[in-house]
């Protein structure tokens, strides 16, 4: 049978105006995903902020005290107790309030004025340990320059002014895209794809699947309707709502988070259109595969929104995830999206770079629209 | 009476075992869901370089050859400088260290080479933290060029004054990741369980309109909700049993360095705090998909403020405020502090004292919302 | 010409279930055909696989010359569906207009001719004023006529109508029909229904009965009772109930059972006076004995019940311990309201509504839906507070004592609300026990509340999968578990089917009579309506009419005239034509009810407006008014009223 626009936009209108007046969808589909959003974009620096740090001081010299200025130099640290007893900074380690103690040995200054070397206990909070690593890394790092200035000094008094000049090999650095290493750059495109992946297929599937538990889906399937109008026409409004909420991610992003946008804008909007077709569409198929509401839900939410939150490189990089789980990223339409979003935001790109990752959305987007299309059947059981 | 509150509860007893599918999210909740999250990696390993070589040297190659797993891993060798980009842009590798022309001569003359690092920063986190891999393997290689050129002037590496470091961990020596993801999984399935359990409970009564013939019959509304709590509760002490003696304890290998007991103590504070949520569910919610859809909405900003993924500390101010009103915070804090750091609840009895609060705040919250709406 | 629907040996069956059995049926263009059976029977099933959503193997089914099994899409721009439900087919978040819009749209309707036909068919329904009104604001009978509308507005020619009328009012079911029939006659349109009521069932061109999956009667609605293997006879006691209970004993007397105040026995009796006799012999006067022309209804109780398990008094006398009350205390006054009143809003459901129950009373409590019966029985079982008035149920005030009330009164509520997925004893124990009846005692009771559901020795089955009728009967059975003075059944029976419906009655009338509990029931099935002491119409929360069925009959008497019942050749027609000279002309079964003062001329002025519309009047009969006319008299009259 031919594709009736009519038919295509009466059910596409119809949905539209349940969705409209329906207080619980309404709800579900602009005001959650936005406040998540605010939620997890204020919420979800991976920088280490404030860490609480207790510190044990035997030493108590102008030189531990030098030290423990570089760590409260940084954002990273926050110095919370500097005197007393190591049981009493156990005790605090122990109930969460420190993330670590760092102990300074008694001889300290003493034995680097003669030139020894000497050991800075550092003891990590370990019951989060991508938390614990970040925080003896930060902790490293911060013992790093001070190990440099110690050296360099020494180098300097022993060898006089030569010593110094000559640190053999010189780190030149230089940061691309993003010199201040801000994190809502790289965290904040990652927060709208995951998002974006949660709301519209978990309101596709249920709208649809709410139809077949409840029968009502009968008239439709007895009526002239072909599937392909009814399952776009369903779906229409779903994509519409997203792409709008997209949109408003992308406002705060660009002028209250302010994340750049260097590279191509239609290029962006086109590829978030079919990631947002992409969205719905999977609780389409989900939905079509399913007879009830709450097996839809779950199905959804176990499909769609843990695995894009923990492989799609949001957070962790591909590159860092297992052989099989780097396999599963690349069958996540949000992997491909982070990959794309991130370029054209951040780096700049236009289409022609970023176009293996927008062949593959939208393949995933016709895809599964095609799959839901041939799966559903205008007929019980 | 108590034949009544007896009755009413095996009435709970017995759906909730005939409904299969919610046994089966339960049963995977506390088993196969507590498993998986072990298997999940946050860490940044293997982290994609490119080597530009231009010196070609034995020199380079040395520095070149300290640049690997389990932090980094070469995947490419640059012979061209216009590869730099492309690779950078296309995101294949985050890091490119340049050794330019003359780095071998330089470093072995003790005259200051240049080495350059070109860093991806939109991967702001991995790059900054690549960023520091790298300054202390070159930084140890300066330091070994360094001894080796004054040990010609007889200075032994004793004798220079070296702030070493050395780092341990607490609670969990070896950072297996499993143990806390674990845990803190269970945490949350717990919280998403007690929630759908109380609220779906209630709801299958008010959807099936069960819930109008218990309203005429001569029960008062505190019996009612005692016969749907109390099931509940019990319920998800077996699933605690069943997670921490099945999975946590003998597969996981998570410690368990405190007193079990006094965790089994803390999830029956838990559970009924939980239980106040569910019941303000139950009275928002008209049917089973609400109820679910409800307890989604409800449990991702409870997990998000209890501080499991992001540190309290590194939130800004509102959001710590709110971080008091997430029960999870309370409950993870308990349950590693049991768990993982042996702590006696004596010691946490901050945690328990805010933890039963806010529960007896949701409870009543719950309690009324349910008065209202039920009668 | 060849039949719209053909079907040839249908068989469906589910994992271990046969739900249609080797069915053949054929349906020609214009005709209405309606198929009946019990609960479960399989009418849905066949519904659905002749409409082509559901698969089946087995057998071929043609439909408008196509084969829906092979190509289903070829005949869905002809055909429409009403599914099973009330407003199930609706948008419940759309208005009435937008709702037939939008099936107007996804059937390619002309705009200019939409509006027309949708201008028709909202005026035909009288939905017309509330055109703006969504969809899950209206009453159950608003919404089945919208529905209707809908499937109508493509013009479909051949209709499909699962149970279009289950749970509808009597007025919105005339409305319905209506419609129907106009369809049918001007456009030649085809219909296929599934109904529970036997009304329906005459009005078709043909009729199927539908029994464990296989067509075991088929024919014309008034051939269909030539079938019955016995005769009918209709019998006036003076004590109607234990000559129910005495004739059911009588060898050769198959069927028994209350019919309006009468009783209806199919027999194998050669002559009269044997039963007449054979009842006279046990004490129970027989007032007056007649045979009696078999209808639907009769074929469908003599097919379908077969001999199944009565009802037994014994069985009452013990769950009650005793013989129930003394006549003195059938005076008490039972239930009681004053001006009782429920605002929703601005909405008022229940308007200063009064009425007394004395102990032991049958109380109907009849109205269109959404008229306000729930409301006022929620009230009175305090599920929730009037807004005004008083009331008092076995003497304890609403307000102050709602807690007490609780532990005397039984509820069924409309919707099924035992647990579906608790068995039938713990379900049983578990009101028992909130009652607080003692463990030793429940025991004692579950097994009699057994025996009243018919379920004895299946204590352990899941309700969830029982038929329609015998949940209902264990609905009751719980309601009753801890023997309450007063019991409040709303509309226990709709949907059941007529077998099922009986056996019900057959209980209600064992509390009331036996054992003096009150009851106070809702209904739609205006043969129950008759079967209650008193009845109280209510219309949009107010009362219309209150009183013993003869005392209203004859108020209808006195108001408009006296009945005339007449045969013709299109009954539909015939009210329409006839309404312009006579009003309160309505129609009745397959046939026309007229009202008038003076009967005797009225009728040369009906015959001769017939014929000028080439109508026949096959004949003229007067009759004992049923109380369906009297439902709608009142009801119409208070809408004429308040316009």
């Amino acid at each position: 049978m031919t594709f009736s626009v009519r038919r295509f936009k009466a059910v596409a209108q119809k949905e539209f105006l349940e969705l409209r007046r329906n207080p619980l969808f309404f709800l579900m589909t602009v005001l959650a995903p936005l406040i998540l959003f605010f939620l997890f974009a204020y919420g979800f620096p991976l920088d280490a902020k404030n860490i609480p740090m207790g510190v044990l001081d035997l030493d108590k010299s102008a030189l531990s005290r030098t030290l423990l200025d570089k760590f409260e130099a940084g954002k990273a640290f926050r110095i919370k107790q500097t005197a007393g007893d190591y049981a009493s900074l156990e005790k605090e380690l122990s109930l969460g309030r420190i993330r670590a103690i760092l102990a300074i040995p008694a001889d300290f200054s003493r034995n680097l004025k003669r030139g020894l070397p000497v050991t800075l206990q550092i003891l990590v909070d370990g019951s989060y340990p991508n938390r614990a690593n970040l925080v003896s890394g930060y902790a490293e790092a911060t013992i790093f320059s001070f190990r440099t200035e110690i050296l360099r000094d020494f180098f300097i008094k022993a060898f006089g002014s030569a010593g110094a000049a000559d640190l053999p090999i010189d780190l030149s650095v230089s940061v691309w895209y993003n010199p201040s290493f801000r994190s809502e750059d790289f965290i904040i495109p990652g927060i709208i794809a995951i998002i974006m992946m949660f709301f519209p297929p978990l309101v596709s599937a249920i709208s649809l699947a709410k139809e077949k538990e409840t029968g009502s889906i009968l008239n439709m399937y007895c009526s002239s309707v072909t599937k392909t109008e009814y399952l776009l026409g369903k779906m229409t409004p779903y994509v519409l709502i997203s792409y709008v909420n997209f949109l408003i991610f992308l406002l705060c992003a660009l002028f209250i988070f302010e994340v750049p946008l260097r590279g191509d804008l239609p290029a962006l909007l086109i590829v978030s259109a079919f990631y947002t077709a992409t969205a719905v569409a999977m609780g389409l198929s989900i939905a079509v595969c399913v007879n009830t509401q709450i097996a839809a839900i779950l199905i959804t939410a176990m499909v769609t929104l843990t695995p894009s939150f923990l492989y799609s490189g949001f957070m962790v990089p591909v590159s860092s995830i297992g052989e099989e789980g780097r396999l599963l990223a690349y069958g996540l339409p949000a992997t491909h999206y982070i990959d794309v979003a991130r370029k054209i935001m951040v780096k700049g790109v236009g289409f022609a770079e970023v176009k293996l990752s927008v062949l593959a959305l939208v393949g995933f987007c016709v895809g599964l629209y095609a799959i839901s299309i041939a799966w559903f059947k205008k007929r019980l059981g | 009476m108590f034949f009544r509150l007896f009755l009413l509860m095996r009435k709970e007893f017995l759906q909730f075992f005939r409904n299969v599918p919610l046994l089966i999210i339960v049963l995977y909740g506390a088993t196969l869901d507590v498993y998986t999250a072990g298997e999940v990696s946050m860490d940044v390993h293997n982290y994609p370089i490119a080597v530009y070589d231009i010196d070609q040297s034995a020199q380079s190659r040395e520095v070149a050859g300290k640049l690997r797993e389990p932090f980094f891993q070469v995947t490419h060798f640059i012979t061209e400088e216009k590869q730099i980009e492309n690779l950078i842009e296309d995101g294949k590798v985050s890091v490119v260290v340049v050794f330019p022309k003359g780095f071998g001569e330089k470093t072995a003359s003790y005259q200051t080479a240049q080495m350059q690092v070109i860093l991806d920063g939109s991967n702001s986190n991995a790059s900054e933290l690549a960023l520091r891999y790298l300054s202390s393997i070159v930084y140890e290689h300066n330091l070994d060029l360094l001894v080796t050129k004054w040990k010609i002037s007889n200075v032994t590496a004793k004798f220079i004054p070296y702030v070493d470091d050395q780092t341990l961990y607490r609670y969990n020596p070896n950072l297996i990741d499993r143990w806390a993801f674990c845990l803190q999984e269970f945490f949350t399935i717990m919280t998403l369980i007690g929630m759908l359990l109380t609220a779906t409970a209630m709801v299958n009564e008010k959807q099936f309109g069960t819930i109008e013939q218990l309203m005429v019959t001569p029960l008062r509304t505190f019996e009612i909700m005692a016969a749907k709590i109390v099931p509940m509760v019990v319920v998800l002490f077996i699933a605690t049993f069943i997670a921490v003696f099945v999975i946590l304890k003998p597969i996981v290998g998570v410690p368990l360095a405190g007193n079990v007991w006094a965790f089994f103590l803390v999830t029956l504070i838990y559970s009924f705090a939980i239980s106040g949520f569910g019941l303000v569910i139950s009275t928002l919610s008209n049917n089973l998909s609400e109820t679910v859809l409800f307890s989604l909405l409800m449990v991702v900003p409870i997990m998000f403020l209890s501080g499991a993924w992001v540190p309290p500390e590194a939130m800004p101010g509102w959001m710590r405020f709110l971080v008091m009103f997430s029960p999870l915070k309370y409950y993870l804090d308990l349950g590693n502090g049991i768990f993982l750091k042996g702590n006696s609840i004596f010691l946490m009895w901050k945690d328990l004292l805010f933890l039963t609060s806010l529960g007896i705040g949701a409870f009543l919250l719950g309690a009324s919302r349910f008065r209202k709406v039920f009668q | 010409m060849t039949p719209i629907i053909q079907a040839h040996n249908v068989s469906k069956r589910y994992k271990d279930v046969e739900a249609v059995t080797g069915v053949s049926l054929s349906v020609d263009r214009g005709e209405i055909f309606g198929l009946i059976g019990p609960d479960g029977a399989g009418k849905s099933t066949l519904i659905h696989i002749l409409t082509g959503v559901l698969r089946t193997k087995e057998g071929q089914v043609t439909v408008l010359g196509k084969d829906v099994l092979k190509d289903p899409e070829s005949v869905k721009t002809s055909i429409g569906l009403l599914p099973q439900g009330l407003g199930l087919a609706l948008a419940a978040e759309l208005s009435i207009e937008e709702n037939v819009n939008f099936f107007a749209e996804i059937n390619h309707v002309d705009p200019r001719r939409r509006e027309e036909r949708k201008a028709l068919l909202l005026e035909k329904t009288q939905l017309a004023p509330f055109r703006g009104r969504q969809a899950k604001n209206l009453s159950g009978g608003m919404k089945q006529k919208l529905a209707l509308c809908c499937t109508l507005i493509h013009e479909p020619e051949l209709l499909f109508l699962d149970e279009p009328t289950t749970g509808v009012d009597p007025i919105s079911r005339r409305e319905l029909w209506t419609l129907i029939n106009g369809m049918v006659r001007e456009k030649g349109l085809t219909v296929f229904l599934t109904t529970s009521y036997m009304d329906e069932a005459a009005r078709c061109h043909r009729v199927a009965l539908l029994h464990q999956g296989k067509i075991i009667e088929e024919g014309k609605p008034d051939a269909l009772p030539f079938k019955l293997e016995g005769k009918l006879a209709e019998i006036e006691a003076e004590d109607q109930h234990a000559a129910l209970t005495i004739l059911k004993k009588m060898p050769g007397v198959k069927i028994v059972y209350p019919m309006g105040e009468r009783l209806s026995a199919l027999h194998q009796i050669e002559d009269l006076n044997e039963i007449k006799g054979y009842a006279e012999r046990s004490g129970i006067r027989i007032k007056q004995i007649e045979a009696r022309a078999p209808s639907i209804e009769d074929v469908f109780l003599s097919k379908v019940a077969g001999q199944s398990e009565e009802v037994k008094e014994e069985v009452f006398e013990e769950f009650f311990q005793g013989k129930g009350i003394s006549t003195e205390k059938r005076s008490e006054i039972m239930i009681e309201t004053e001006s009782l009143e429920k605002k929703f809003g601005d909405f008022t459901a229940v308007d200063k509504v009064s009425f007394q129950v004395k102990r032991g009373e049958i109380f109907g409590f009849l109205g269109p839906n959404g008229a306000g019966k729930t409301t006022t029985i929620k009230m009175l079982c305090g599920l929730f507070p009037p807004t005004a008035g008083r009331g008092t149920i076995a003497g304890l005030d609403l307000f102050k004592h709602s807690f007490e009330i609780k532990k005397s009164i039984g509820y069924m509520s409309q919707k099924f609300s035992l647990y579906r997925d608790l068995t039938v004893a713990e379900n049983i124990q578990l009101y028992g026990g909130i009652y607080g009846v003692p463990p030793q005692e429940l025991k004692r009771r579950l097994e009699l509340i057994l025996k009243i559901a018919d379920l004895e020795g299946k204590g352990g089955f899941i309700t969830g999968d029982l038929p329609m009728g015998i949940k209902q009967r264990l609905a009751l059975g719980c309601a009753i578990i801890h023997k309450p003075e007063c019991i409040f059944l709303d509309e226990p029976t709709s949907g059941v089917d007529p077998v099922a419906r009986r056996k019900f009655w057959d209980i209600i009338f064992l509390l009331s009579r036996k054992m003096g509990v009150t009851v106070l029931v809702t209904t739609h099935y205006m043969d129950e309506a008759e079967q209650c002491d008193r009845l109280l119409l209510i219309h949009r929360g107010s009362v219309v009419a209150l009183g013993r069925s003869e005392e209203l009959k004859n108020q209808v008497n006195e108001e408009i005239g006296t009945l005339l019942e007449l045969g013709t050749s299109d009954p539909f027609l015939a009210v329409e034509i006839l309404k312009k000279h006579f009003p309160h002309c309505l129609i009745y079964g397959i046939n026309v009810h007229l009202y008038t003062a003076s009967p005797d001329e009225a009728i040369p002025s009906i015959r001769k407006t017939l014929e000028q519309n080439q109508i026949a009047l096959k004949d003229v009969r007067k009759r004992t008014m049923p109380f369906e006319d009297v439902f709608v008299y009142f009801c119409e009259k208070t809408q004429q009223d308040k316009k």
